[in-house]
């Protein structure tokens, strides 16, 4: 999901969508509620102005500023994809196993295969009805967060979201890293092992769920999203593709529909005033903390506490303020005027969100490409980012929470099987000499 | 030949949309956007041309008539890139600010993007897959060229077709504004020009059917450079006196030499009287004569 958070002057809460696998931590800017004494907000009206200003004297630099924030979602993305392509290209694909044998690819996980000879066991699915069980699954978790959420029980949320992330970065980062010993014939001990993915994990979950540098957080939730694709592409192939399809059908469901889970998480979370723990790509990640207890924030308390002081220091004069409104002036867009500069900067703070579940299932398409042929990964990764872009110029038309998933996964699907039935062949024939049109 | 062969052949091929990424469009991010744009067009246009080379059978034998779909294709869709360009341009401006865009101004920045993305996604396209099998241990050679790699050759003419495609966009972006145009009196010029890009690029392609190859590349360069050059002039020349809609107005900190748009005054606003004229410092009080009947009093 997407979501685009406001500015801390705005009484605005956006929410966030997002896919549900994956336990989220998030942090919002929330308004504080400080002007509640007094009848006239006077920094929501200079907001206004000044983005009055900005839009009718100076609409290149406040194109430029939107555009910014598509920026810094995009590059992200793209480093996802492109290193999960990369991942699995290398290490399960192409080239030679370490004892000269080409590679085939991993051998998915075969699931729920039934060797023996009961034939009370019902429990033996076929490769779609696997899809469908992950998909409710992931149904059955909103709904309990839902659940929890309401009676609101924030604190077990969160510890649950921190354990679930701790398990899957130790196991799937051990799993990814026996892989690459494996290929490439290395050994290692298990202290050595242990202590490597011990040290790495716990150094994620600290820079994601506490402070920590920007980088480092946002590293963090790259990598998990490409440890997580890469082990779901283990599933097999018809899994996948179907689980792809259905999941972009849930999300429209879950976001946009009245009665959707995540549509239902977020009018409370709005209610109730309080934050969503989902991990969540922000651009503006560092201020990345819980707000259940807000006393312990120490970052954020320095804001509060300025915050706080200039609320004060205005003196409850409707006269002065009114005063102070009419004083600035109404032909231009002076960048030297304070007012204009804190909009410009709170503007520029302001960023979209997109959930790390999306994160995963456009990797998921990526790696499945890869089993194809190049051009195929070239192809799905432009129709991915085409798909992404025009949903953030939705989000930024319509300021709503929106699902990111459906469109980039249709338009990735259409182009992957355009490539593969005919641009492939379309290809071959002009490969081998140099002919270009 | 190993990563050396691959990284050259990388850099051949994608050179000049890499210096024009880092130089001109990873600083202002609408550029990137209208890039990603052009990328997606092109793919559209060979999606196009090779559902008509699958669905017809005959074509799949003869490369020169998929050749003249496929270019048919590319240059349909970039004049409809060019329709999306426009459109998308004014209505994004009115939403952003609620004022319509005044058609006056040019695209040099928005016209680059779209051609660089036109290329890359035809770069990637036509040599991508090509130029990821060299990562082997060895070289391929064909039979019409042994001694020069066909990798080597292919990045060549793709470092070619790649400067080429963007001056083409450019080229189109420039007549088909022009041609709207209803002031322009020179029309002939950029009809000429519009024919200039259709011809070079059917007689570009026609002639890597070639096949001895530094024939092809010979013959490539030897119509590609003047063609750039002219190109260059007539973009310089067109460009003069404009002013292009993505001046650099992004960058903050630079107040002073910020330039402004300012909305014009609305024709309600007093005018500047003209026919005012300055009266000599006099210390002359109101009872005295007036020396000059037809001076107007400034109130």
């Amino acid at each position: 999901m997407t979501n685009q958070n406001q500015n801390q002057n705005q009484n605005q809460n956006q929410n966030i969508n997002l896919n549900q696998n994956l336990n989220e931590n998030q942090n919002q800017n929330q308004n504080q509620n400080q002007n509640q004494n007094q009848n006239i907000n006077s920094d929501e009206i200079l907001f206004r102005q000044s983005e009055y200003l900005m839009r009718k004297f100076q609409p290149t630099l406040f194109i430029e500023l939107i555009s910014k924030k598509l920026k810094w979602v995009l590059i992200p993305v793209s480093i996802t994809m492109i290193l999960v392509a990369f991942f699995i290209e290398s290490i399960y694909i192409s080239g030679e196993n370490s004892n000269g044998s080409p590679k085939q690819g991993f051998n998915s996980i075969p699931v729920f295969k039934s060797n023996l000879n009961n034939s009370t066991n019902n429990f033996n699915l076929n490769d779609w009805e696997l899809a469908l069980f992950i998909v409710g699954l992931i149904f059955a978790t909103t709904i309990i967060f839902l659940i929890l959420f309401k009676l609101k029980c924030y604190k077990i949320l969160l510890y649950w979201l921190i354990l679930s992330t701790f398990g899957m970065l130790l196991f799937f980062s051990a799993s990814s890293f026996l892989d690459i010993l494996q290929i490439f014939n290395l050994g290692i001990d298990w202290i050595s092992f242990v202590m490597l993915i011990y040290n790495f994990s716990v150094v994620g979950i600290l820079t994601m769920f506490w402070h920590g540098p920007k980088w480092i957080s946002q590293g963090y939730l790259i990598i998990f999203s490409v440890l997580l694709a890469s082990i779901l592409a283990k599933l097999p192939k018809t899994t996948n593709w179907i689980l792809l399809i259905l999941i972009s059908f849930y999300d429209i469901f879950a976001v946009l529909s009245s009665k959707g889970p995540l549509k239902m998480l977020i009018d409370e979370a709005v209610k109730a005033d309080q934050q969503l723990p989902f991990l969540i790509y922000s651009s503006a990640a560092w201020i990345f903390s819980t707000n259940f207890d807000k006393e312990n924030n120490p970052k954020k308390k320095e804001k509060e506490n300025e915050k706080e002081k200039e609320k004060e220091s205005i003196s409850e004069d409707e006269n002065e303020e009114l005063r102070r409104l009419i004083v600035r002036p109404i032909n231009e867009f002076d960048l030297k005027n304070e007012n204009n500069q804190e909009f410009i900067q709170n503007f520029s703070e302001s960023r979209i969100k997109l959930g790390l579940g999306d994160f995963i299932f456009y990797s998921l398409l990526m790696s499945l490409a890869c089993f194809s042929s190049y051009l195929t990964v070239f192809i799905t990764f432009i129709g991915i980012l085409t798909g992404l872009t025009i949903t953030l110029f939705f989000l930024v038309v319509y300021e709503k929470a929106l699902p990111a998933l459906p469109i980039s996964i249709f338009l990735g699907i259409v182009f992957y099987f355009l490539t593969d039935l005919i641009l492939n062949q379309f290809k071959e024939k002009y490969e081998q000499s140099w002919i270009f049109f | 030949m190993t990563l050396v062969l691959f990284f050259g052949c990388l850099f051949v091929a994608f050179s000049p949309i890499i210096a024009l990424f880092i130089f001109v469009i990873y600083k202002e991010a609408k550029l990137l956007i209208i890039m990603l744009a052009g990328a997606f067009f092109w793919l559209l246009s060979i999606f196009i041309a090779s559902i008509l080379w699958k669905i017809v059978k005959p074509l799949q034998d003869e490369n020169a008539w998929s050749i003249a779909i496929s270019i048919v294709a590319q240059e349909g869709v970039r004049l409809l890139l060019y329709k999306i360009f426009i459109k998308l341009e004014a209505n994004i401006y009115r939403f952003a600010t609620k004022q319509t865009l005044e058609t006056e101004k040019s695209y040099l920045k928005g016209s680059l993007a779209c051609g660089v993305g036109y290329s890359f996604a035809y770069v990637l396209v036509m040599y991508g897959s090509v130029m990821t099998h060299s990562t082997g241990p060895g070289s391929l050679f064909t039979s019409e060229c042994p001694k020069i790699s066909l990798f080597i050759v292919n990045a060549l003419l793709a470092h070619n077709f790649g400067i080429l495609n963007i001056l083409w966009t450019i080229i189109i972006f420039i007549s088909f504004k022009s041609l709207k145009n209803k002031k322009e009196n020179k029309k002939i010029i950029y009809i000429f020009a519009i024919t200039l890009s259709l011809a070079s690029h059917f007689l570009l392609s026609y002639l890597t059917l070639i096949k001895n190859c530094k024939v092809s590349l010979l013959v490539n360069y030897l119509i590609s450079i003047p063609l750039a050059i002219i190109g260059y002039f007539f973009i310089k020349k067109y460009y003069r006196n404009k002013k292009d809609f993505y001046q650099s107005q992004i960058n903050e900190t630079q107040k002073d030499e910020q330039t402004i748009e300012v909305i014009k005054p609305q024709e309600n606003d007093q005018k500047q009287d003209l026919t005012r004229r300055r009266v000599p410092n006099d210390n002359t009080s109101d009872d005295e004569p007036v020396l000059f009947d037809n001076d107007i009093k400034i109130k």
